[in-house]
């Protein structure tokens, strides 16, 4: 990592913030706000697009305000108007370096290098690969981990989602008005999903749900054709012949650039205090990085405000 | 050459594609994949893939936003 062409104070092209957000999604925009109501000048750095894993929500029904339902892209893109409208500056980059042994911190990005008296870390989570084999091979070959952005070339086909937790079976809904037939596959002996959820799943005509099986491989020639199954109560092993598969089957942390200098849980999760001060002091976490009880976009708006708010008081501090 | 770029509606993925291209003056053409359901199968039959964005140029695809082959391909610094 090459952090010696940072500069700082007053150049032409701003590298120097009080706070620097990483990650865009409900915890960092919320973030952002604060700061900028606090009147700090704050970057956010992203590397898709603004508004993080809800842009892929096809409709937003739990949050506050929106009894209708929402779509997650509209969602994403109100959070970053409102950023912007309190001075946070968007910064579509990567970033792919962070240095937090010393102060100012230093961020290396995809396009420059930057320097922050403050972070906050709303990196998110990605979703969790099943490790089995035929995975790697046959992904974007039939495999997808995004069913709003692939469902239209699953028109008229049977397939399968793994996962029957909120995610699965809302997107298994979702999938329901594009595929023939949908087969959604479990590990566990119910779902997880909210019961508003598995209601609407048991109306669905088109979608089964198995129950205590996990996926052992998949299998294709060019594009996939099966996805072999296990029942883990009695060992059978059984194929299912689809052409597409949908994966739903956890989350993990998006933690690589600081598991080797943030304290973390056993399963990846930044470990925070309640006011979301991690183990380098000036380096805050906001939702579902961090280990957390419940990853919605409500709790992540509630920690993105409190992390705002104490990276604004630990900048008062040393100021 | 034309470069085509094989979208859907709600991906981030693609928005990010499309931005990088636009940052840097270069044309393209769309092909939105939920507007237009043939082009699914049309790409999905050329190329095998089930997924977008997919950008084809000459003898060239890009799956996903990857900055670094877009950048080689098309000779930006």
């Amino acid at each position: 990592m090459d952090f010696s062409i940072i500069k700082t104070g007053n150049d032409s092209k701003k590298k120097h913030y009080s706070a620097a957000i990483i990650g865009s999604g409900p915890a960092g925009l919320a973030a952002a706000i604060y700061l900028g109501r606090s009147k700090v000048e704050t970057a956010v750095f992203e590397k898709v697009v603004p508004g993080g894993y809800v842009v892929n929500v096809e409709k937003i029904e739990n949050y506050p305000g929106f009894a209708e339902g929402i779509a997650g892209e509209k969602l994403g893109s109100l959070y970053a108007k409102h950023a912007e409208k309190f001075g946070a500056k968007i910064l579509t980059e990567e970033v792919i370096g962070l240095k937090l042994n010393d102060k100012p911190f230093l961020i290396e990005t995809s396009s420059g290098a930057y320097s922050s008296d403050s972070i906050i870390l709303a990196t998110g989570t990605s979703t969790k690969k099943l490790g089995v084999p035929g995975e790697e091979e046959f992904t974007h070959k039939g495999i997808s981990f995004c069913a709003t952005c692939d469902a239209p070339f699953f028109e008229g086909e049977n397939i399968t989602v793994i996962g029957a937790g909120n995610s699965g079976v809302q997107e298994s809904l979702y999938l329901s008005r594009f595929a023939k037939h949908i087969t959604i596959v479990e590990l566990l002996d119910h779902s997880t999903a909210e019961p508003i959820l598995v209601d609407r799943l048991k109306e669905a005509d088109k979608i089964d749900l198995l129950v205590s099986h996990c996926v052992v491989g998949f299998s294709g020639e060019k594009m996939l054709n099966s996805v072999e199954i296990k029942n883990i109560t009695n060992g059978e092993i059984k194929k299912l012949e689809v052409k597409g598969a949908f994966i739903y089957a956890g989350e993990v942390p998006n933690n690589e650039l600081i598991k080797d200098s943030l304290e973390l849980d056993d399963r990846g999760f930044i470990v925070t205090d309640e006011r979301l001060r991690t183990s380098v002091n000036g380096v805050f976490a906001a939702g579902d990085v961090r280990n957390t009880p419940l990853r919605q976009i409500a709790t992540s708006v509630g920690d993105g405000a409190i992390a705002g708010h104490e990276a604004y008081k630990f900048l008062e501090g040393i100021k | 050459m034309t470069i085509k770029v094989y979208t859907s509606s709600s991906c981030p993925y693609c928005m990010r594609v499309k931005k990088f291209l636009k940052e840097h003056g270069i044309k393209f053409k769309e092909i939105n994949v939920s507007r237009y359901p043939e082009a699914a199968k049309e790409l999905k039959r050329k190329t095998g893939q089930t997924g977008v964005p997919v950008i084809l140029f000459g003898n060239h695809k890009v799956v996903g936003f990857d900055e670094g082959k877009l950048r080689r391909f098309l000779n930006i610094r």
